[in-house]
């Protein structure tokens, strides 16, 4: 024993080395068979609080690009604006014109080097938001919210190799879904697209508006090459991601008000049916 | 070590650790190099067996934090404590140890221009493959991820050499160094 004690003793460096490896290694295996949820809420609203006060102090500086960019949208939405009055009907009112809301807020950190890359914006819990609601920008579609404190959320960006969206093709309106594959960071694939449908390079890819996290038609981006092997089901395509994530600073946060009669309508379905 | 290096050293771990923070919220991010600039801490700890096992500790706790950082929880915990206890292993079969072990205050930013290069350079190469091989963990190992690695070092050792004072480097001597 006295033996023992000795030998730990001498080699403790190693063995320390090794009880730490390996409990990092456990810890990074944990978080890979389920994705983090509520992890150190504590922590998470430090750094939220130190990335709110750097990014207020880095916001002088950009301010021109931003408004810039705004009234870009800003022009944008007007014109849109100007269409739904053109085509305005009673049927309309009831149901899409008050179902979606945006919620508008500053990102605040962004990775993209990663393979599950996140993002922190500046508004939480105390703001209506929480997890699982869609995120979109002036570009196109950003990610899902992951988790919320109280005044911060993070969101699994597109760029995320978990992230699923579901999407259609606007030209023909086949289905499909998109997911980023973790290599090259502008693109993603397109996936589940029947052999038998036609594919025409730069049609613009949206989002379906099946899953209930974003509204239908969100820009995803655009067919940037579809190939079609002999064997397969599908179409390999890639597509072109329409947001910039790099430069990205303003998101809205889409608040589907229906979302939760529509989920529990469809759990009570499959209830019945199973 | 005596009162005053420990608050050298918390005062270098404070500037590090503020440093890291800027440069991820104030440089917009890049898709091909990360800055991982705390590695320049963990580095530049003096170089003493005695204190290896706190270091470790040290290493994994300053790992978490920038888990945190980073949404990536575990990963910088195990890069930094395989980059501490590399350090020392390198360190070790660079120097030969009596002469070396008499001196407390030995720190690789003593060492000269060149020694300093290819150690930090191993070790942070090290470190970000620890870091980018975990966080592609399902993925294929491609190209993309070496070139990840090799930019992201590259830029965190100019971050290293920077901060450090290049200057200050060129200034010592390495028998200066030797026979300290």
């Amino acid at each position: 024993m006295k033996k023992l004690i000795h030998f730990l003793y001498a080699h403790s460096n190693f063995f320390v080395f090794i009880a730490l490896a390996f409990t990092g290694l456990l810890l990074v295996a944990r978080q890979q068979s389920y994705p983090r949820t509520e992890y150190l809420k504590g922590e998470h609203y430090m750094i939220g609080s130190i990335y709110n006060y750097i990014h207020n102090i880095k916001n002088y500086s950009v301010l021109h690009k931003a408004c810039k960019d705004l009234m870009h949208e800003n022009a944008a939405l007007r014109a849109e604006l100007m269409q739904v009055k053109a085509g305005w009907n009673e049927l309309a009112e009831e149901t899409s014109a008050q179902r979606y809301a945006c919620i508008p807020a500053n990102i605040i950190n962004n990775s993209i080097i990663s393979t599950k890359n996140y993002l922190t914006i500046d508004k939480g819990a105390r703001h209506g938001l929480f997890p699982g609601m869609g995120v979109i920008s002036a570009q196109g579609i950003v990610g899902k919210i992951q988790a919320v404190s109280d005044h911060f959320a993070t969101i699994t960006s597109l760029l995320h190799t978990d992230v699923c969206v579901s999407a259609q093709i606007t030209s023909s309106g086949v289905m499909g879904t998109v997911r980023w594959s973790g290599k090259r960071p502008g693109q993603a694939q397109l996936l589940y697209v029947p052999r038998h449908v036609p594919i025409h390079v730069g049609d613009t890819v949206v989002t379906s508006g099946y899953n209930a996290i974003f509204d239908q038609g969100a820009l995803v981006g655009h067919i940037k090459q579809a190939s079609l092997r002999d064997e397969a089901l599908f179409h390999d395509i890639v597509i072109d991601i329409s947001t910039d994530f790099s430069t990205l600073r303003h998101v809205y946060v889409v608040q589907d008000r229906l979302r939760q009669e529509k989920d529990s309508l469809e759990r009570y379905t499959k209830r019945y049916y199973e | 070590m005596s009162n005053g290096s420990i608050f050298r050293q918390l005062a270098n771990l404070i500037s590090y650790m503020t440093l890291q923070v800027l440069v991820q919220a104030m440089i917009s991010p890049a898709y091909y190099a990360v800055c991982f600039i705390y590695v320049g801490f963990l580095l530049l700890l003096p170089w003493q067996r005695a204190i290896l096992v706190w270091q470790l500790f040290l290493a994994f706790l300053i790992g978490l934090v920038i888990d945190g950082f980073y949404n990536s929880l575990g990963i910088h915990a195990f890069a930094a404590v395989l980059l501490v206890y590399g350090r020392s292993l390198l360190l070790g079969l660079m120097l030969p140890t009596p002469r070396y072990g008499l001196n407390n205050r030995s720190m690789i930013s003593n060492m000269g221009l060149q020694r300093f290069s290819v150690v930090v350079l191993l070790l942070v190469i090290m470190h970000h493959t620890a870091v980018f091989v975990l966080d592609t963990c399902s993925c294929s190992l491609g190209l993309l991820v070496i070139r990840k690695i090799v930019l992201s070092a590259l830029l965190t050792y100019l971050g290293i050499c920077f901060t450090h004072g290049i200057p200050t480097l060129l200034a010592r001597n390495r028998s200066a160094y030797v026979y300290q």
